[in-house]
Order: C-alpha cells, then structure tokens, then sequence
C-alpha cells in the first residue's frame, strides 16, 4: 500500500471543500468579511479625501485580512473539528502522517482564502471605481504567490500547535489580530513604532504584501522587490522548517497526553 | 508433528435448488453458510471421549471401543444429541482411520432443526477434528461420505450427501453444484449484487418423525416401476419428464406426485446451472418459485407459514427468487434478494410474516462461506519450534499513567495510572474479549495496542513487529473502532466517508471502488451508500465504523464496545459480522460490557480492573471458577419474606443465600450444590403462593465477572 500523493490529495481537497469551505460560515470569512472590511476602508478613505493610493491599503489589506482570517480559523477548526468527531484519532491512527494531511488542508484553505482578495478587489474596481491600469501585474501575481507560501507556512505551523493541544485554540485565537496589525495589513509599517516594525519584520506576508501593493500602483520588478520576495520566502521556509522539527515532538507528545478525542 | 489442540469451525448449508434429489442421483444447488458449528478440542491420552454440547448444556463421555454398543462410559444408552458426532468416529473407525480419545465442546449458531443441517455440520466438524488428531490425509468427498454413512447407519437418518459435502467443501460466495451420481462437483459464483437471505418460519420438524422417510420409499417404488420399463433406469434421474409422464397413470398418486417434482426438479437444476453461467440471476430466481410451488403440490412437504413466506417473497419487488429450503414441514426459506433492497427486504417479509401468522420469523442474511476447516491449533506454534512465536498480539508488564497539570503560577500535577503492568497474548485469529468496569483501562489498553497512545512503559509486538519501532507498518495491518457516533464525517455520505478513509490508507482506486459495496453489503448498509451518515442510526454509524475499519483488510482488528448504544437486533447483526470475520481468519480484541456478547463471541476473555488483569481464561474454564454450583432466583413478596427465611434457614450449609430487593419483590438468590433439594423444601411455600416466582438457572458468565469485580474469588 505505497501512498498516491495525487489521490490523497484530491480526496483531502475534496473533502475539505465540502466539509468546512462550502458551508455558511466560511463564505462569511472569506467572501463577507474582506467585503466588509474594503467597503468600510474606501468608504471612510474617500470620506477623507484622500488620493488613490491610500486605497491599495484598504483594498489590499481587506482582502488579505480576510484571508489571514480564514487561515487562522479554518486551521484551527479543522483540527478542533476533528478532535470533537473523533476523526482525529482515525487520522492520527492511519499509515498517512497527519503531517501530510494538515498540508493539504491548509493549501486548500490558503487557496480557498484567495476568495477574500478577489471578493475585496471586485468591491473596490467595481464600486469604487479603483484603477489598475497601472499595475504591474507579473510582480502582482509573483507577490500574491509569495504570500500565500508564507500563510500556508504559517498555517502549517498553527494547524500543529493545535494537534499539540486542545489549549492551542486561545493562542491561536488571540494571535489573530495582532498579527494582522503588526503586519500592517490595512497601513504602512512605516507610520508602526522602530521596535514594532522590527517585530513585524518577521511575518513572511508583510514582505510580499508590501510589494504587491507597489505592484498594484506601477512597475515593481526591481531589486528592492526580489530582496523582499526572498525574505519572505526565507522567513516562510524557516517557520516550514521549524513546524517539521517539532512535528515527531508534538505528535509523540498527543501521544503520551492522550488529548487525541479529548474535546 | 501431532496436534494436541485446536478449534474446527464447521458451516451450516443452504441448499438453493435441487431439493430432494440427492438421494435421487441428481444434481444439487448448495453453499456452506456462515452460520457454523466451533469445535474446541484437546487430545486426550486414553480412548475417551468427552462431550460437552453448550448450547444444550449436555455432557457426555464416552469410550471409542464401545461405540458399537451405542453406550456412553457409565453403560447408559448414549443420548440423541450424542449419536452424530459418535456415528462419525465409529464409522471413521469402521473405515480403518485412527481415531484418538479427545474432550470437546462445542456450541453452534445454526438453527437447529431449521433445514441448515445442524447434524452435517456437527458430523463433519468431528470428522476434521478426527482427522486433525489422526494426522492422516482425506478428501473432503470421502470425508463427506463417512458423515452421510455414519447418520444413516448410527443415528438412524436416511439422509443425501448434500448436507454433508456442502458443509465439508463450501467455497466463500460460490455456490456448490454437486452431482450426487457422479460425485462431481464445481464451484459457481454467486450471481452478481444478489444477496441470500435466510427466513426461519421458527416451525421445527423432525427429520426422522417426519414423512421424509416415506417420500423416499415413494421414490424407490417409482424407480421399480419404471425399471420394467426402461431397463436402463437406475434411478429417477435417468427418466426425462416426457418419459415420466408417458406411464405415470399407472403409478399410485401419491407416489406419482413425489416421483414427478424429483424428475421435474432434476431438468429445473440442469436449467438453473445454465442460468447461473450466463449470471441470469432474475431466470434462476423464477426457477425457486418454481421448485416451491412443486414442494408444495407435488412433494407435499410444505406448511402453510412456509407458503406464506414464499408468497409474501413473490409479491415482493428485489426478491428475485424464493423457496422452502431443507427437507421441509416447517424450517426456512431461502430468498434469493438484489442487494440493493436487502434490509427494506428483510423488514417487510418480518413485518408481513408476524400479522399474518402472529409469529415472528428469524430472518437474517448469509453468505456461501469456506467448508470445515481447522482454525487454530498450539501445534502450528511447536512446528515451528526453531522459530520464534509470532502472536497477533503480545503485550509485556504494558503500563499507562496519565499526568495532568494544573494551575498557571504554581503548576501541580496529578498522576493518574490507567493501565499497571498487564501481561497478555493473542494469537492469529483468535477473538480476544477484555471486559471490565468503567474506567479499568480497557480503551486504554485498546488505543496503546492500535498506536494512538504511548505505554509509559513496557512492550508491545503486533504481528512480530515492535510498537514504538514499526508504528506505520503496523498501523496498514490493524484496524480499530471505538464505540459511539463519533469518527466519521456526519456531513459526508456513507462512500465518500469511505473514500476519503480508503486515501489515508492509500489504497488503490480500483481496490477502493471493489473494497466499498462489499463492506456496505457486510455491514448490511447498501443501498444507504449515498446517504449523508448525519442521518443514519447509532446502529448504522456503528456497522459504518465497522467497514471503514476494514476497508484495509486488516489481519487484527480492535473492536472497542462496538454494540454500545445499539439496539439488539443490529447488535445481533453486527456479532454475526464480527463472526463472519473470524471465520475469514482475522484476529479480533473485542471490549464489551455485555456479558452475553463475550461469551458467545469470545474464545478467551481477560477481565481488567483498575488497570490490572485479574483473571484470563476460556469462557468455559472462568465459569467453572466460580464452582458448579446452581443458582435459584425466588421472588417473594415483602410479608411473606420472614415464611421463606425461615424454611431457608433449615438449609444450613447446603446453600449460600443472599437477598435483593427488586421494586415491590424481595429477591432471594440461592446457590447450591443440589437445586432439586432446595426445590422439594421450597415447593410447599410455591404451591401456596408465599413464594411468588423460582426459576433454576447455571452459573453465566455474568455471575463469573461479578465474582471477579467484587473480589469473592481470585
């Protein structure tokens, strides 16, 4: 019985979509939220009289809010989710690593994410009228998949913080938004405090938000741009890489605990 | 290398078409049943032999020198029961095989007297073990031959050899075609998404009272008559039903009518063969309805509750086919059923049966299953000698202390030992049963077996290979459930929980899309496969657990409390799967709570309590733990309560007595060594109404564990 990569990959896909994507409150996350969250920006911005590019924040910042949401929360309640069926233990019992199946889940939740980026571009070209005649959108796409390594990164890494323990849930919780604001989702890092800018400086997504949104108001491909990507990635590899070294650690760990069904 | 002990597992048969024709040279339609006879067994140094038939909770012993006589080690005539497996030891003998003395015991779930062929299975059983003890070599025809002589020349049965070869030779879903003149014989699958479903009219005959007899006498009579014919008719089989009919005015009717339905039943065999071939399942079907109507009219070995079974079969829409099957004159039916409408089959012809005969039918599905077969045997282990024993599981000073941790400033912990140095070992297909209060450290024990939890401390090999070392590997060769709705994926259907079970266990689609409608079948779920499982009983999630379990086709499986919450009639369903797996060869660690289920499923038991194993034994050899002793229950009322203390107390030390109550009743429980002494002191007071309820029963299982739990033996 040798694992097909492509066949648990399509079942976990599939799976993950009907189970957890398509169902009310994931819509809301992922398609209402960023909705919400552009519609309130463009509207207080234009309030303010101020120039366009002031929207690439709202607009960008909205639909990446949205995604970081839906990560934060779909990683954690699929897991959550899991324990309270008693499927975790089915999982965790199988000859597939677990490590494997919360890779795909969060690929399809990260891909599924994009919804909320799309759903917050659509709001702001299509009512408020935002332009992208200028963009750059080679170096946008090439961002845009930036980031998303670095949320699946860091979506992996949550995802076995959870696995670890039923507590893991409030500290994934309460990550949520400070995250978001100290990435500088919806403003400049720049207008952030010097010791908070440091501190922001290691989520790989402010990296490549920072150059989509240069992306989106003009030519971006420059060396600043592919310095930026490569810290993003680097910093995502590294939170890969320290999600792989605790995994045997925290799976040994439920292990001994015997939290596996414990709701 | 002698075997020394062992278990036979021997099938029940069903018989599709071809009924009566075995003794007339024709062709028969049967298959081995899932329903079977187990024969535990342990060579003996002398020439005895030692029966114990638990079902019918009847000992006998006997010597194998004597069976001429007929008598058992006390010169009494031995008992009806008795008479099967000792005709097949004596014919064995009479046939020159070795037979050696040995005990045995042996329970079967064959309904008895309901044409599945208790006796064949019983003979047959006892001639493998014979064999097996003998050490010598037979086919399985031959072997069948010695069981049909030694019924029809010790027990005084004029029997076929039908039953007896399709409970020594059945092959797993294939039914057995069986030429009786010939003795040739051919496996034929099943036709495709058709189920067979036994109704038991739970009307009993008896084979030997009954007119079976006579209808062979009538067919032997219309053998003669046509031989002054047709010289060249040796028997009914060589008359064509042209043939037949062109002198059969001249025969007596009723001998006539019998005659006709074995001519005309042998040309519907020769039918139905071709039919099954091609995989015409609905052709076939209409040829049962047939072989019932002429069971019926021409055989006259009907009742009227078996017509009522057919008919109601007939008018149903899925039953493809259905008839009497066995000698007749009450018994079962035999549905041939589409897959897809199995369990609305089953309900229907239960519902129907009981408002039109107020009786309730036995109605359960079956498959063609392997014939007799030994199933374990310590011999395999010394045959072995060089080689080290692999057991299934071997679990070694096993121990499990949870700790937990408390407060944030000033952490406190608190150990918690779940499971303490328990030793044990079960062997390949061997049904291993741990029972236990609430909270010994059964689920424990269970989810350190299957992987999902680390010992603290202490060893666990599955299958040879190491826990901590080979987790992955072990875990593609076991497989686990754990009682309650939980594990599946309630907003998924049945095939997609399935599937999405089948990836993590990486089997290949073709595999996955074979694997899926066999388990729905095994579990009795098709025809649900589409249903969102948030719909489905605990009973139906419970049976879902059980195929996704096997979806692997793993050699050990862990059951833990798989009938918790389920209602009796899907807890009967789902014993008779788990014995369906044992008969395929599985191991399988059962916990239960229920006493009934462990001793009928079970062939050791470890009872566990606060994480240590206090006692491990057979069912049998627990029981006998706890002394022979019968137990009276007496329900009194609570005025007439100080009249029976007080006849109680002559007794003295002749019975233990201990009182319950029991909402208005007081209870009494008395155990003693003499029941019929403690009955004639207390029947007075029973006449008189002081006494308002007696009943005798044996020690149960049950009564071992309470002993066990509350510390009376050790």
């Amino acid at each position: 019985m040798k694992s097909s990569f492509m066949g648990l990959f399509t079942r976990q896909i599939d799976v993950q979509l009907r189970m957890r994507t398509l169902n009310l409150y994931s819509l809301l996350l992922w398609f209402i939220q960023p909705i919400v969250f552009s519609a309130v920006g463009m509207i207080l911005s234009n309030a303010a009289g101020n120039p366009a590019p002031d929207l690439v924040y709202t607009v960008i910042g909205g639909g990446i809010m949205g995604m970081w949401s839906g990560l934060v929360f779909t990683s954690t309640y699929d897991i959550r989710s899991d324990r309270r069926e008693g499927t975790l233990e089915i999982i965790v019992g199988s000859p597939t690593s677990l490590r494997k199946v919360e890779a795909i889940r969060t690929f399809s939740n990260v891909a599924a994410g994009s919804i909320s980026l799309i759903a917050a571009f659509l709001v702001a070209v299509l009512i408020y009228k935002f332009p992208l005649s200028q963009a750059d959108l080679l170096s946008a796409v090439i961002s845009l998949l930036v980031i998303l390594f670095g949320l699946w990164c860091m979506g992996v890494f949550l995802a076995n913080l959870m696995v670890w323990s039923r507590l893991s849930t409030s500290i994934v919780e309460f990550i949520e938004m400070p995250v978001a604001l100290l990435a500088g989702f919806m403003y400049p890092i720049r207008i952030l405090p010097a010791w908070m800018q440091e501190i922001s400086s290691i989520f790989p997504i402010r990296w490549g938000l920072e150059t989509l949104r240069t992306a989106i108001q003009g030519p971006a491909l420059n060396q600043e741009t592919l310095v930026k990507w490569a810290i993003s990635i680097g910093i995502s590899l590294i939170i890969y890489l320290l999600s792989r070294l605790l995994d045997h650690k925290v799976h040994d760990l439920i292990r001994v605990s015997g939290e596996l069904s414990s709701i | 290398m002698e075997i020394q002990d062992g278990c036979v597992i021997s099938p029940g048969r069903v018989n599709l078409l071809g009924e009566h024709v075995d003794y007339n040279e024709g062709v028969v339609l049967p298959a081995a049943i899932d329903r079977s006879v187990k024969i535990q067994f342990t060579r003996r140094k002398d020439r005895l032999v030692q029966l114990s038939a638990l079902d019918l909770d009847h000992q006998c012993t006997f010597n194998l020198l004597d069976l001429d006589r007929k008598i058992d080690s006390n010169g009494n005539p031995l008992p009806s029961w008795a008479l099967y497996p000792a005709g097949v030891l004596w014919m064995l003998q009479q046939r020159g095989y070795a037979v050696s003395g040995f005990n045995a015991s042996y329970r079967s779930d064959i309904p008895i007297g309901a044409g599945l062929s208790s006796s064949a299975a019983v003979e047959v059983g006892f001639a493998v073990v014979s064999q097996v003890l003998g050490g010598w070599q037979i086919d399985r025809l031959t072997l069948a031959r010695i069981c049909q002589a030694a019924e029809i020349n010790y027990a005084g049965v004029n029997c076929g050899l039908m039953d007896q070869f399709a409970c020594a030779s059945g092959v797993p879903d294939h039914l057995l075609m069986f030429d009786t003149r010939t003795y040739e014989s051919r496996a034929i699958p099943l036709p495709q998404n058709t189920t067979l479903v036994i109704a038991d009219s739970t009307i009993r005959r008896s084979l030997i009272n009954s007119a079976y007899n006579d209808r062979r006498k009538d067919c032997d009579t219309a053998v003669k008559y046509y031989q002054a014919i047709y010289p060249e008719v040796k028997s009914l089989r060589d008359l064509s039903p042209a043939q037949f009919q062109a002198h059969a005015h001249h025969l007596p009717d009723d001998v006539r009518r019998h005659a006709l339905h074995v001519v005309e039943e042998i040309a519907r065999v020769e039918r139905a063969i071709q039919y099954l071939d091609s995989g015409d399942a609905e052709q076939f079907g209409k040829l049962m309805f047939e072989t019932h109507d002429s069971l019926r009219d021409l055989f006259e070995v009907s009742c009227r509750e078996l017509d009522i079974l057919v008919d109601l079969a007939h008018g149903f829409d899925g039953c493809l086919g259905a008839r009497l099957t066995g000698a007749g004159f009450g018994g079962c039916t035999i549905n041939l059923v589409r897959k897809d409408r199995v369990n609305e089959f089953i309900e229907f012809l239960k519902t129907a049966y009981q408002k039109e005969t107020d009786l309730q039918a036995n109605i359960f599905r079956t498959h063609p299953s392997r014939g007799a077969s030994l199933k374990s045997s310590s011999a395999y282990r010394s045959a072995a000698a060089s080689i080290p024993k692999v057991y299934a599981i071997d679990a070694h000073e096993l121990s499990k202390t949870f700790v937990s941790r408390h407060g944030f400033w000033r952490r406190t912990s608190k150990s918690t030992v779940a499971v303490d140095k328990i030793s044990f070992s079960v062997e390949k297909g061997e049904l291993f049963g741990l029972l236990g209060p609430n909270g010994a450290g059964k689920t424990t024990t269970v989810k350190m077996l299957s992987t999902l939890l680390l010992p603290t401390s202490g060893t666990i090999s599955i299958f040879g290979r190491d826990i901590l070392r080979d987790t992955n590997e072990i875990r593609r060769h076991i497989g686990f459930t754990f009682g309650g709705a939980r594990g599946l994926y309630g907003r998924l259907t049945a095939v997609e929980n399935l599937r999405y079970f089948a990836e993590l266990y990486a089997l290949p689609p073709e595999v996955t899309r074979r694997r899926i409608p066999e388990l729905l079948e095994i579990v009795g779920l098709e025809g649900r496969g589409n249903d969102r499982v948030e719909t489905f009983s605990s009973g139906m999630q419970q049976r879902l657990h059980l195929a996704r379990a096997l979806l692997h086709d793993p050699e050990l499986i862990f059951l833990d409390e798989p009938t918790v919450g389920i209602d009796p009639v899907g807890a009967r369903e789902l014993r008779a799967t788990v014995k369906q797996l044992i008969g395929h060869g599985k191991t399988i660690l059962l916990t239960t709570h229920y006493m009934a289920e462990a001793d009928e499923l079970c062939d050791r038991i470890a009872i566990i309590k606060q994480g240590h194993i206090i006692a491990m034994d057979t069912p049998a050899s627990l029981k006998k733990k706890i002394s022979s002793d019968s137990i009276i229950e007496v329900k009194v009322e609570a005025a007439n309560l100080p009249a029976v203390q007080n006849t109680l107390s002559r007794l003295g030390s002749l019975a233990a007595v201990s009182y319950s109550e029991n909402n208005f009743l007081k209870g009494i429980s008395i155990t003693t060594p003499q029941p019929g002494a403690v009955i004639e002191l207390l029947s007075p007071l029973l006449t008189q109404n002081v006494i308002q309820n007696l009943e005798v029963r044996n020690q149960t299982l049950e009564d071992v564990y309470i002993s066990f739990i509350k510390g009376d033996i050790e």
